[in-house]
């Protein structure tokens, strides 16, 4: 079947800009290169209390994308949760992560699950409906071999990790090794940037710690700084454009990226290809299919002690900095759009 | 191998339910392909045995492969909170080890700000009730709602079958159950070895002489083990018989902690933490009686008298229902009791006493009397030890208990879950989690059965390239 017409499902959450929507865009943006047709249809998603989680999905599932205007949609691709409910004869999914409260991080802090009656009812439900709609997609792809695995693991359902560049990608470039760490992402719990200011009582000065990002935890966090008394140390820049991240990048002594159980992260890569060594968490997920302890980082445990002297390691040694940073240039240079797309539309 | 799921909590302390369920559960591990579900995150539960996973795993593990049996330990404490959505959703054995569950139930419903669904389960349990009690209970006005109203008609009708730990628990469950699926299985230990060594080594790590008499507690020390008349026996009994001491080990609330101070019965008392109590032969060693006592608002599972008995160690317990098969004594003319037939066997006819029990009206002053006359009476002592012995040979040891669990999943496989009557039950109990979305859809004239249903069939192809 020649496929001409394609549609990018986005779950999207109001006012939010991460990781995954960066990931979307990007695909559009490189399925229009490969030139197909190629619309990005989108529907809020909002995944509090619980029980609002099946009407998001059952959203999805209500929607006819089999044609438009009297043309028939040759492909749809799923992405995140619940995109993939969508129904299309030909429908492939490249996950990027599912209902994750309900899976993995289901008995962590990050989930609002618990031993409830209706939570273990909606969740039995998530589950299994997403064993059928994902089971429905004629491929399965996902970002990351840590989300193959968990789908593997959660929903008996074998998937390929696709990997693709970020997308400052061309744009990234090396600078000196200042006398910050850098941590960049959205200011959420899962991101874990308290552990980045608690580090920070562990790191010798001059380093400094400049955070990017913004989201809910941004006031809580400042506080922290000024609490375990380092705000003295501690940038918070909140968002800032792409030129000023290239910089911040090119700058920075190192990447501090330690999210708990991430999926994929583009940061990972955005440090490599400034030539950056990074500082993950041994529980960091995604990130960890990329750093190589001592290799092109440090990967250590997720305690503030820890990380602190992860710091200090390049703090000390701005030369292994430096080659720990080209070792991990080298490895994400290695990721490329090659094939991508080919992998996605075809038959 | 049959796959089971065992939703039980893990121990806090050898002498807890849930240490005697770990040695079970290792036990029924060569017959049954078991996995433990708790109610905790994970992160704690490695080289735990048997196999041991968050109940949040429980759901996924369902979804993938269904186990044959789920098994539900259910009592009226928090540490078994977890399990209530589980057995409702997913009906199994019940292994039922309190009476009464309206506390623990109440104080679930109360923590997630649900009383609606207190009210609906309350009146379900207790459709008869004045409908304006549950009022009551979330005013906290009238604590005794949970010893009238035990609210535990939900588990009895979600179960496939429903196990009680003694014939008067399940005689009063099968008058109020709308089937007969519910069995016996009495609680039971295994043989705990008596060592001198240990006797001393405990003693002499506490200061307490060779010749003094040793009581002993063992357990969380409530109101309803009967804390306070301990305190006030012991403190009349210091006064006649000096020799006498007090071992406990649990934890006790403020109140119970200062009491022997306010007493003056400080020094004849030591206290022992959970981690000292790890080794429950080395504690029984060091006691020579045991004092298990009870107020009849909980109907508790008598885990310690049970290992009392397996001590040999003769035992005080509260002259209770559910205990009036066991020989027993009257300190009031240290005569047998009259043994009630309620548990049908050979026991309704022994006369060795096993222990003193105590009559709950006359507690003030026939527990000063059984303390008084056990403590200076060594004979009797041994008279009851062996009469202990010989009831726990009779009808506690842990392989029996083993035997009765392998008939009971036995015959819990056989039961169809067509058999489990839960159209009744209240909606929020039988919620599937699909409420939100069918109540949206109502209007549009669309009732779904599944959202699934609106799927096409595919068959997928899964890419090999990785």
């Amino acid at each position: 079947m020649s496929i001409r017409t394609v549609v990018v499902c986005e779950a999207q959450v109001p006012f939010v800009t991460g990781g995954s929507e960066y990931h979307v865009r990007a695909l559009v943006d490189q399925l229009k290169k490969h030139g197909f047709s190629t619309e990005l249809v989108r529907l809020p998603f909002k995944e509090y209390p619980v029980e609002e989680i099946l009407p998001h999905a059952a959203a999805w599932r209500l929607i006819d994308l089999s044609e438009s205007n009297g043309d028939p949609i040759d492909l749809v691709i799923g992405t995140k949760f619940p995109t993939y409910f969508v129904r299309h004869h030909n429908k492939v999914v490249w996950l990027i992560h599912q209902c994750r409260p309900a899976y993995e991080l289901c008995g962590t802090k990050f989930s609002n699950f618990n031993h409830t009656d209706k939570d273990v009812g909606v969740r039995e439900r998530i589950i299994d409906l997403d064993r059928q709609m994902l089971g429905e997609c004629h491929k399965r792809f996902t970002n990351a071999a840590n989300t193959a695995t968990r789908l593997r693991h959660f929903n008996g359902l074998d998937a390929a990790p696709l990997y693709h560049p970020p997308p400052l990608a061309d744009r990234l470039r090396p600078g000196e090794y200042g006398d910050y760490v850098l941590s960049v992402g959205r200011l959420e719990p899962i991101k874990r940037i308290d552990l980045a200011l608690r580090a920070m009582q562990y790191v010798d000065p001059p380093t400094r710690l400049v955070v990017v990002g913004d989201g809910s935890e941004r006031k809580a966090l400042e506080t922290l700084a000024v609490t375990l008394q380092v705000s003295d140390r501690v940038t918070f820049l909140g968002p800032v454009n792409d030129t000023q991240l290239i910089d911040l990048y090119a700058g920075a002594l190192t990447v501090l990226y330690a999210p708990y159980d991430e999926d994929y992260g583009y940061i990972t890569l955005e440090a490599f290809l400034s030539r950056k060594p990074v500082i993950t968490a041994t529980d960091s997920g995604g990130t960890l299919e990329f750093v190589r302890d001592g290799v092109n980082g440090i990967v250590c445990d997720p305690t503030a002690e820890a990380v602190g002297c992860a710091v200090n390691v390049f703090g000390s040694d701005r030369r292994r900095a430096a080659e720990c940073g080209g070792t991990g240039l080298e490895r994400a240079r290695s990721v490329t759009w090659d094939g991508v797309i080919e992998k996605l539309t075809s038959s | 191998m049959t796959r089971i799921a065992w939703f039980s909590p893990l121990p806090s302390s050898s002498a807890s339910l849930p240490c005697h369920r770990t040695a079970l559960l290792t036990r029924l591990k060569d017959r049954y392909a078991i996995d433990r579900y708790i109610g905790t995150a994970p992160g704690r539960l490695h080289n735990v045995p048997p196999r041991t996973f968050s109940a949040h795993d429980f759901v996924w593990k369902q979804l993938q492969n269904p186990y044959a049996l789920t098994i539900y330990d259910v009592a009226d404490s928090p540490h078994y909170d977890f399990v209530w959505p589980y057995l409702v959703r997913y009906p199994g054995l019940v292994v039922l080890h309190d009476e009464r569950l309206h506390r623990s139930r109440a104080r679930t419903l109360f923590a997630q700000a649900r009383g609606d669904a207190y009210h609906a389960e309350f009146h379900y349990n207790h459709p008869e009730a004045n409908p304006d009690i549950p009022e009551l209970k979330l005013a906290m006005l009238v604590g005794a709602t949970s010893e009238l109203w035990p609210m535990r008609r939900v588990v009895i009708e979600s179960s496939r079958l429903l196990v009680a730990p003694n014939a008067w628990m399940a005689a009063t469950l099968k008058a109020e159950a709308s089937h007969d699926r519910i069995e016996v299985i009495e609680p039971g230990a295994p043989k705990v070895h008596v060592s001198p060594e240990n006797r001393q080594r405990i003693r002499s790590q506490h200061g307490i002489a060779a010749d003094t008499v040793v009581f002993s507690m063992v357990g969380p020390l409530t109101p309803e083990c009967r804390a306070d008349s301990v305190w006030s026996a012991m403190a009349l009994l210091r006064h006649e018989v000096p020799q006498v001491h007090l071992l406990i080990c649990g934890e006790a609330a403020d109140v119970h902690r200062n009491m022997p101070h306010q007493l003056d019965i400080t020094t004849p008392v030591t206290w022992l933490s959970n981690a000292e109590a790890l080794d429950t032969s080395a504690l029984v060693s060091a006691s020579d009686v045991c004092i298990c006592l009870e107020w009849p608002s909980g109907r508790h599972a008598m885990m310690s008298l049970v290992e009392s008995l397996a001590a040999a160690r003769p035992s005080i317990v509260t002259d209770l229902a559910d205990r009036v098969d066991i020989p027993s004594l009257d300190p009031r003319d240290w005569r047998l009791r009259p043994l009630a037939s309620v548990h049908g066997g050979a026991d309704a006819f022994s006369s060795d006493a096993a222990c003193v029990s105590i009559d709950i009206l006359d507690e003030d002053r026939s527990l000063p009397l059984a303390m008084a006359r056990l403590a200076g009476d060594p004979a009797l002592r041994a008279k009851l030890g062996s009469g202990a012995q010989a009831l726990w040979k009779r009808r506690f040891t842990f392989d029996r208990l083993v035997r009765d669990f392998e008939a009971a999943i036995r015959r819990a496989l056989k039961i169809s879950l067509s058999d489990v009557r839960q159209a009744e039950l209240p909606a929020h109990l039988r919620a599937d989690g699909t409420e939100c979305v069918r109540s949206l859809l109502a209007p549009f004239g669309v009732w779904l059965p599944g959202l699934s249903d609106l799927a096409p069939a595919a068959n997928p192809e899964v890419p090999s390239e990785s």
